[in-house]
């Protein structure tokens, strides 16, 4: 369970709205896969990397534009603001 | 082992096609029916292949859904999923060999008589078996997976529940009493009443209950987990589940009172059997689609 004041953390949380408990295995992939760096270490200028990917990926799993729409722009409000 | 499943499935559904085709009916049957025994073969094969179709619909069901359980075996919901895997491959093993144990049953009783009371109650304890082990893993696994969350909606049990569980054993029971001495009418359990009520009709209504209860305890971990693409995902999985529970009681059900069905013609029988057909494919399939769903979740 990852700290929920770390950027990962908050990642995780983001994703877990949308992916229920197949969220933290989902972010996890997408940053030791696309940015191969351990998760835990992630930080605000890896975010749009992490963004693109994650979008894609995400992007497989529905054909629903507004929750693809919505969940990129959950993860980048996290490099605006930490949410 | 992976392979190992359909292989042996497979060999099991192409045992029940041979059995179903090769064995004779009984003379009584096609008399009570008015048909001949070509008559009859044909018939069994607008049974027996639509059935087929639909037991492989439940290895794919089963297949799909036990991938999904291996793929996310080291989570903390990875061993519940496994046990719900594992009530579903009972389940849909259950399906070929109970039908041969059926064929060979309706074989051996016009050309064994003596053996129809062993063979009876052999048969009625088998299909119990199966039931038992498959639903209650079912249960365990559905129990686990709920118990898993941090916040639970749980939904208000209403006391017509009750009334409803007392009303379900009460009539079983009647139904099973009233089928009157097998010895008699050759048909029944070949068991004392007390016997049946103690070793089949109790075990049944405590499973039927522990599917009803997997059904709910599927339903509310839906409704309480985290993620929208996760929720309509799992939503296929639960109803499917849950379909496949109620179709599998209501087998169940008419199995323990094939006498009572007997006395049916032809027509509505089969209708019941068509039914019951299109339900566990409806259920086998949406098991697939969410497990298929749940899966790609894990993939990307």
């Amino acid at each position: 369970m990852p700290a929920k004041n770390t950027l990962y953390g908050k990642a995780v949380s983001v994703t877990e709205e949308y992916l229920g408990p197949a969220g933290e295995r989902f972010i996890r992939r997408q940053i030791s896969t696309h940015l191969n760096i351990k998760p835990e270490s992630l930080e605000k200028k890896n975010l749009p990397k992490l963004v693109n990917w994650s979008s894609i990926a995400f992007a497989l799993l529905t054909n629903n534009s507004n929750d693809v729409e919505s969940f990129t722009q959950d993860l980048e409000s996290l490099a605006i603001n930490g949410k | 082992m992976r392979n190992t499943y359909p292989l042996l499935f497979i060999i099991l559904l192409l045992g029940y096609i041979i059995i179903a085709f090769t064995l004779p009916t009984d003379p009584q049957v096609l008399e009570r029916y008015d048909i001949t025994q070509k008559g009859a073969r044909f018939l069994n094969l607008t049974i027996v292949l639509p059935l087929s179709a639909i037991y492989l619909v439940a290895l794919y069901g089963f297949q799909r859904f036990n991938d999904y359980a291996i793929s996310v075996r080291k989570t903390k919901e990875g061993p519940h999923l496994e046990k719900i895997a594992n009530g579903l491959m009972v389940l849909a093993f259950s399906l070929p060999v109970l039908s041969i144990v059926g064929s060979l049953f309706n074989y051996l009783k016009y050309r064994n008589p003596e053996f129809l009371p062993m063979a009876t109650i052999l048969r009625n304890y088998l299909t119990l078996v199966f039931a038992f082990t498959a639903i209650l893993l079912i249960a365990k696994g559905s129990q686990g997976l709920f118990d898993t969350l941090k916040s639970k909606k749980v939904i208000a049990r209403s006391h017509y529940a009750l009334a409803g569980i007392i009303a379900l054993t009460s009539i079983y029971t009647w139904l099973i009493t009233s089928q009157g001495p097998a010895a008699k009418t050759g048909q029944g359990y070949f068991l004392p009443d007390w016997l049946v009520i103690a070793t089949l009709a109790i075990p049944y209504i405590f499973i039927w209950c522990e599917g009803v209860k997997a059904s709910i305890h599927l339903s509310e971990y839906k409704g309480s987990v985290k993620g929208i693409i996760y929720k309509r995902a799992f939503d296929n999985l639960s109803k499917g589940i849950a379909a496949i529970i109620v179709v599998s009681v209501f087998i169940q059900f008419i199995t323990t009172l094939s006498e009572k069905l007997s006395r049916l013609n032809l027509t509505p029988l089969l209708l019941v059997i068509y039914v019951l057909i299109v339900l566990y494919a409806i259920g086998y399939g949406l098991v697939a689609r969410g497990a298929k769903r749940l899966k790609q979740i894990e993939e990307v």
